[in-house]
């Protein structure tokens, strides 16, 4: 099994620039199939038919979200870095957690390899945005060391302009990369790198009726990461690659009461306050690829142990669990006629129990214009820490899923892809299958007893040439969140429009980025009743021109986020009794923040 | 240099967060509230709205029933003077104009350390959703100031939300029967044995008020040498009283601190109790001087929620007994 690089979507350097994109929360809210809103300063996240917590996010092919990733706060990872973002859908990947449905895989620039290069970046815009960033490569082909660092301020987006009610917190990051590369012989080489991020926000809350009171939240964000991944050729076909990482990811929440007449603040704790996490996850992976004309295959194995460090123990037991997959895979290439590729991964929980994970590949015609890919795998996720270990004084009164059984997922696509000279069009339709989703039953136990299924039917096409560049993409998203109980399909139709045009005979470039996502319905059970929340219709414009100047080293961008000015839109809750869905309330989330205009002017050195 | 100064110049002085706001000290709210055993009876205050006083109307009123689901209580209006008689008779024609009303014992409501007391008290077998009435027929008595009337009243089987009651004058000459629903907005339904139907707005939406200054009755040697207003019953007087909104409020009763320096942060970590009715809360009595005196150390306490407020009386004035003025401080925590 090689590593799928078909991507279904690539939001590039230019991409991240043009639409003013400072993390990967704002990422995904422009990548095809994802659905984004906010509410009370927290973000919600569904990548079409399946929840943000089932998407596993690669860095530079090394796992960057596996585990535990529903409390993740995805501003806390940036993208000034970064040369592309690509999603693929049902991707081959080798690990056994949350990437068999879609991924998100982190690519940073390759290196230079002179002996100094360097880059700098600014970018303000009228919201009071502030980001800079700037990063420095040293290099004499044998040893390479690149150390980047980034300040980023994102200002607030108020619920009202007359009171002081955050719907998306302003925040303040900080950032630090870097890496080093030693080619220790010429099919020898060693990566170190280091990834940290520290940041801050405060949400802040309205004035309470009739005091001078207010509940606020400060948030700080810290993360690190330390990876280490040393590759060598073991013969002409075979390769070698061992790879570790560490990560610790720390998310405090700090709910104070303040009172403005007179300063003083007080933490507020109780079940209403927001909770914290803070885990450390340690992995290692070891590969053994085999590349041939016909017939490849790839093997390894895969550890991975992670620790809640909010509650290092409760009652005695620690909260950690650990991993151990053994993979293996083989594909087979007849000469024009298909590919085929098949293995399994074996995975064996330290808590729970071992899970044969098949997964098989059948392209047609992979050498032809026209292919048809089919595939089918099965993956697990884990619960989050609250629901696997917490006692109910820990997660607002939900006893624990003593079973620790993770939740399993199954996917289907069918995909045809075309490819000519200057066009690419995906077509498909994907499905997936999620069984034994951690859920408060009627004596508020939680237990693996849902179920959801969802499918995606997509047709996206890339034209590009000399000066064009054209994406356009419509998608229909179906999703079955409580087949359980409700068993009711809720569909979101969605289309995206991503235009780069460079200006021929000049140094002038234009962009402009459109979605539109239709109303999205999520189902859940609240005490005992199945109700929907629907968010109405959202539609994001971004535009933007850029030009370049002294030989192409200074590029500046000036550009327009959310041109069309639709910040907030409708969010109805319904219940849902006998047939017809019977709305309750309807309140407002933020979609976006409001239209600003911002520049950006970078400069490089070769 | 100079293009140094003014990059860090934009690094020092772009996107920050903005400091909090300063906002003016909440004021305090001072409310005249009058209550009368002859008038206004009761005075419902809302503490979450601008002007304090909840709607409540001075419709007379002889019986009340309690909304609560699963409770069963029937109440009588004491500032009216209603009093009760239990025959244990069960048959319903035997009371007549020949039973001795002037030689029985009459019972008023009275008040315990956990809120008002029943005088028909447990009227059947509360076991059941819908309760078994044991029939026995009371005597209602009471006076209007002109006329002195006798009526029997017999509470037959109950639906599971609603009371079922017969009642009528003695001679025979007027017998009803009613139903009377449990209407879940309100703690009590109030209904009229004159004007025969159920008298609205007595007490605001069970969820629009959450203290109440009336009057309640109570035995006299429980509160020595208070002042009282008489009733029927030698042993009871109507004595000032503060009902508790019990279904949404608690309080706690602060003498530590004074009113000005009670603040939110001091407030949500104090203990706070469910009680229905207090009598005499906010005035104690001065042996030497023969006089009441109000408790200036006192602050009341409201939780409803996660809403705190507190409350003083600043003044109370009693020129008789039957009626007081009262003075209440009020700040939103």
């Amino acid at each position: 099994m090689g590593q799928d690089t078909s991507a279904f979507f690539v939001l590039s350097a230019e991409d991240i620039r043009y639409n003013n994109i400072q993390n990967l929360e704002e990422a995904l809210d422009l990548l095809p199939t994802f659905h984004q809103y906010h509410l009370d300063n927290q973000s919600y996240t569904t990548g079409g038919s399946i929840k943000n917590e089932y998407i596993a996010i690669f860095k530079n092919e090394l796992p960057y979200l596996l585990d535990q990733n529903t409390p993740y706060d995805l501003r806390g990872i940036p993208v000034w870095d970064l040369s592309r973002i690509e999603l693929r859908i049902a991707p081959s990947t080798y690990s056994a957690k949350n990437a068999g449905t879609m991924a998100i895989f982190l690519y940073t620039a390759d290196y230079q390899n002179k002996p100094i290069s360097a880059k700098a970046s600014l970018t303000n815009s009228s919201a009071n945005d502030f980001h800079i960033n700037s990063s420095i490569e040293l290099s004499n082909l044998i040893h390479t060391a690149r150390i980047g660092i980034n300040r980023s301020f994102s200002a607030a987006q108020y619920e009202q302009l007359a009171d002081r009610g955050t719907a998306i917190s302003a925040y303040e990051r900080y950032d630090l990369n870097a890496s080093y590369s030693y080619k220790i012989l010429k099919s020898v080489g060693l990566t170190v790198a280091l990834d940290n991020s520290f940041y801050k926000s405060v949400q802040r809350g309205e004035v309470i009726d009739g005091t001078a009171r207010v509940r606020d939240v400060n948030q700080s964000f810290a993360r690190n990461r330390i990876l280490g991944s040393l590759e060598t050729a073991l013969s002409k076909n075979h390769t070698l690659v061992i790879s570790t990482m560490w990560h610790r990811a720390k998310n405090n929440l700090n709910t104070l009461d303040k009172d403005l007449s007179n300063g003083s603040n007080q933490s507020h704790i109780g079940v209403d306050a927001q909770a914290s996490s803070n885990f450390a996850q340690s992995y290692m992976q070891l590969l053994l690829t085999s590349e041939n004309r016909k017939l490849n295959y790839t093997m390894g194995l895969e550890l991975s142990s992670i620790k809640d460090n909010e509650y290092p123990t409760i009652n005695a037991i620690q909260s950690t669990y650990s991993d151990y997959t053994a993979f293996g895979s083989f594909s087979y290439q007849s000469q024009r006629a298909f590919r085929l590729e098949g293995g399994a991964k074996l995975l064996t929980n330290s808590l729970a129990n071992s899970y044969l994970l098949p997964h098989a590949k059948v392209t047609l015609a992979p050498k032809n214009d026209l292919q048809l890919v089919a595939s089918y795998q099965k993956y697990i996720a884990y619960s989050a820490f609250s629901n696997l270990f917490y006692t109910p004084i820990l997660n607002g009164g939900i006893k624990s899923n003593i079973l620790l059984k993770p939740i399993d997922i199954s996917t289907l696509s069918v995909r045809l892809l075309v490819s000519k000279k200057s066009v690419d069009i995906h077509s498909g339709i994907l499905y997936n299958s999620v069984r034994g989703i951690p859920r408060p039953i009627t004596n508020d136990k939680v237990q693996n007893a849902g179920s959801s299924t969802g499918n995606t039917t997509y047709a996206g096409l890339t034209f590009k040439n000399d000066w064009l560049k054209l994406r356009p993409s419509v998608m229909l998203h179906g999703t079955n969140q409580l087949k359980d109980t409700a068993n009711l399909t809720y569909f979101t139709p969605e289309a995206n429009l991503y235009v780069h045009i460079k200006i021929p005979n000049s140094r002038l470039a234009v962009s402009a980025t459109g979605r539109y996502i239709g109303k999205h319905s999520t189902l859940v059970i609240e005490n005992d009743v199945i109700t929907i929340y629907q968010q109405g219709k959202m539609r994001y414009i971004n535009l933007a021109a850029s030009h370049t100047f002294a030989k192409d080293r200074m590029n500046l961008v000036f550009g327009m986020t959310n041109a069309n000015n639709q910040t907030f839109v409708s969010n109805q809750r319904f219940i849902l009794q006998d047939i017809e869905p019977l709305l309750t309330t309807e309140t407002r989330v933020a979609a976006a923040r409001d239209r600003a205009f911002f520049f950006n002017v970078s400069y490089v050195i070769k | 240099m100079k293009y140094l100064l003014f990059i860090s110049l934009i690094i020092i002085l772009s996107g920050c967060f903005q400091p909090d706001e300063i906002l003016p000290k909440v004021k305090d709210y001072t409310t005249e509230i009058t209550v009368s055993t002859k008038g206004k009876q009761a005075a419902y205050i809302d503490l979450s709205s601008a002007d304090k006083l909840a709607n409540s109307s001075e419709s007379p009123w002889h019986l009340k029933f309690q909304n609560t689901k699963g409770s069963w209580s029937i109440l009588l209006n004491t500032l009216l003077g209603v009093s009760v008689h239990n025959t244990k008779n069960t048959n319903y024609d035997a009371i007549d104009t020949a039973y001795p009303i002037h030689d029985i014992p009459w019972q008023l409501d009275g008040t315990s350390g956990t809120g008002t007391q029943s005088a028909i008290g447990v009227w059947g077998d509360f076991e059941f959703s819908n309760p078994k009435s044991y029939k026995n027929v009371y005597l209602l008595s009471w006076s209007d100031g002109t006329f002195l009337y006798y009526y029997k009243l017999q509470i037959l089987d109950a639906g599971t939300s609603a009371f079922h009651i017969r009642y009528g004058t003695l001679d025979g000459s007027f017998t009803k029967s009613q139903w009377i629903e449990k209407d879940p907005n309100f703690a009590y339904t109030y209904y009229s044995l004159l004007t025969q139907e159920i008298v609205n707005n007595v007490e605001p939406d069970r969820s629009d008020w959450n203290i109440c200054f009336t009057y309640l009755p109570d035995s006299i040697i429980h509160h020595g040498s208070y002042p009282f207003v008489p009733t029927i019953n030698k042993q009871v007087g109507l004595y000032q009283a503060l009902l508790i909104n019990d279904d949404f409020t608690e309080i706690h009763l602060d003498t530590s601190k004074t009113f000005s320096t009670i603040d939110y942060f001091y407030a949500k970590d104090l203990e706070y109790t469910d009680v229905d009715g207090l009598i005499n809360l906010f005035q104690s009595w001065e042996e030497n001087q023969q006089k009441l005196s109000l408790k200036d150390n006192l602050c009341l306490l409201v939780k409803e929620q996660n809403s705190y407020y507190a409350l003083k009386v600043e003044e109370i004035r009693t020129d008789n007994p039957t009626e007081v003025t009262i003075k209440l401080l009020t700040k939103q925590l």
